[in-house]
């Protein structure tokens, strides 16, 4: 797989016409499994984000492999840009992480990392710290960033570069309520609590607006608590390979046994709407 | 003479006003517990980072109300809380999580409380949550109390251990 692009060379005066093939991107991001790193235990996914996401990796290796497919831990705003703003002709991204109606948030980190050629403790680090810049600002990439932090900020799609794509690109949110919920009739809205109706009001829906063309998908799922879940097998355990999630009212449904047998792309919601 | 009485009366006053106002706290720490089966939102990292009021008024208590709701751990009614629209939370489920959001993960070790009372298999590819639903739901409802008796028994084992 990949683009071709079609060059004029003029050179001594003549004119040649050159095709150049470049390859495209297969891109899989994951944040990390808890909310922030002292969060309580009911929503740590543990390294749940990380095993999926290279399950993901293997599939696009074996489809794709002439492709240049790539995997990274994403657990700050400054490496999701940064990852995909550095990268060229990204064709699929699949990003796993926590997530909510106006954004993703990528958990932060425990000990130290690169941020911004800064070296950055994450055990000393306020992560809850509401201030432009600081902790929850750097887990998280919404686009309401001024209603929730003390932030001048809006939108941080701006930092996208929609020229890493290709021209036909597909991207998938798996974590939960991106692209809004479903209410109790099962109608598309934003979000159920606080009751928002108009799901491109969603992040997936900005993001792909945001990027101008393919195609951004997104699990949806019922209900005002709840979001994404992990497959599992017959006995319950969690299983990656299939490299999807499902929305928890369906993983409830069969009491989060063997769902490995469901197939998601039913719950996918297709951005823009 | 008369200076001791007034200084009687004083002590007096005093010790009443203290133990009024312990009663009312007490009093007004009860009431808001027996709210617990109105939570409808928990604290969460995005719309409500406090939850809804009634969590809001719960926690900001502190630690001091985690007896009276370690109380509530066993009891089977329904709360407004439903999980992914389709599993409603018993007021135990909503104690268990308010407790859980009034310590860091490192105080707490919630999940290993659990897994050491109710699996012998090993559970690392298993997630919390549904280790929780496996537990408090997916048994028949005698099953599900007797889990939930057990459980507050360990949450309350661990609490006397750590305020000795």
């Amino acid at each position: 797989m990949g683009t071709t692009n079609i060059f004029k060379l003029q050179i001594a005066g003549i004119t040649k016409t050159v095709s150049l093939k470049i390859k495209t991107t297969n891109l899989v991001l994951y944040g990390s499994g808890f909310i922030e790193p002292n969060a309580g235990n009911a929503h740590n996914a543990g390294d749940a984000f990380k095993e999926i996401a290279e399950a993901r990796h293997e599939i696009n290796k074996k489809k794709t492999p002439t492709d240049i497919n790539e995997v990274h831990f994403c657990p700050t705003d400054f490496d999701f840009f940064n990852i995909i703003n550095n990268l060229k002709n990204i064709n699929r991204l699949d990003i796993y992480c926590h997530g909510w109606l106006h954004g993703i948030n990528l958990g932060g980190f425990k000990g130290k990392r690169i941020i911004n050629s800064k070296e950055v403790d994450g055990d000393k680090l306020d992560w809850m710290d509401k201030g432009q810049n600081k902790g929850k600002d750097l887990r998280r990439v919404e686009i309401h960033e001024n209603l929730y932090l003390n932030s001048t900020e809006t939108t941080e799609l701006v930092n996208l570069k929609s020229s890493s794509f290709s021209a036909t690109p597909n991207v998938y949110f798996w974590g939960c309520n991106i692209g809004g919920q479903l209410d109790s009739k099962g109608k598309h809205i934003a979000n159920n609590k606080p009751l928002i109706t108009d799901p491109k009001k969603s992040f997936a829906q900005k993001f792909a607006e945001k990027i101008g063309k393919g195609n951004v998908y997104a699990l949806v799922g019922k209900g005002a608590a709840g979001g994404s879940m992990f497959k599992t097998d017959k006995k319950g355990k969690v299983i990656f390979y299939d490299g999807e999630m499902l929305p928890a009212n369906i993983s409830k449904n069969s009491n989060d046994i063997n769902t490995i047998i469901i197939d998601s792309t039913k719950y996918l919601k297709k951005f823009p709407l | 003479m008369k200076k001791y009485r007034l200084l009687y009366f004083l002590v007096l006053i005093s010790f009443s006003c203290f133990v009024n106002k312990r009663l009312s706290q007490e009093y007004s720490d009860k009431e808001v517990i027996e709210n617990l089966k109105h939570v409808t939102s928990f604290p969460d990292d995005y719309f409500f980072p406090k939850g809804d009021s009634i969590c809001e008024k719960i926690l900001k208590r502190g630690k001091s109300i985690i007896p009276l709701l370690i109380a509530k751990i066993d009891d089977t009614s329904n709360s407004d809380y439903i999980y992914a629209g389709v599993l409603q939370y018993k007021v135990g489920d909503i104690a268990i999580n308010l407790i859980d959001n009034l310590y860091d993960n490192s105080e707490l070790p919630l999940r290993k409380l659990l897994v050491d009372e109710f699996f012998k298999k090993n559970t690392d590819d298993y997630q919390y949550i549904m280790l929780y639903d496996f537990v408090f739901f997916n048994n028949t409802e005698k099953e599900n109390l007797e889990n939930r008796k057990r459980f507050k028994k360990i949450i309350s084992k661990w609490y006397n251990e750590r305020i000795k």
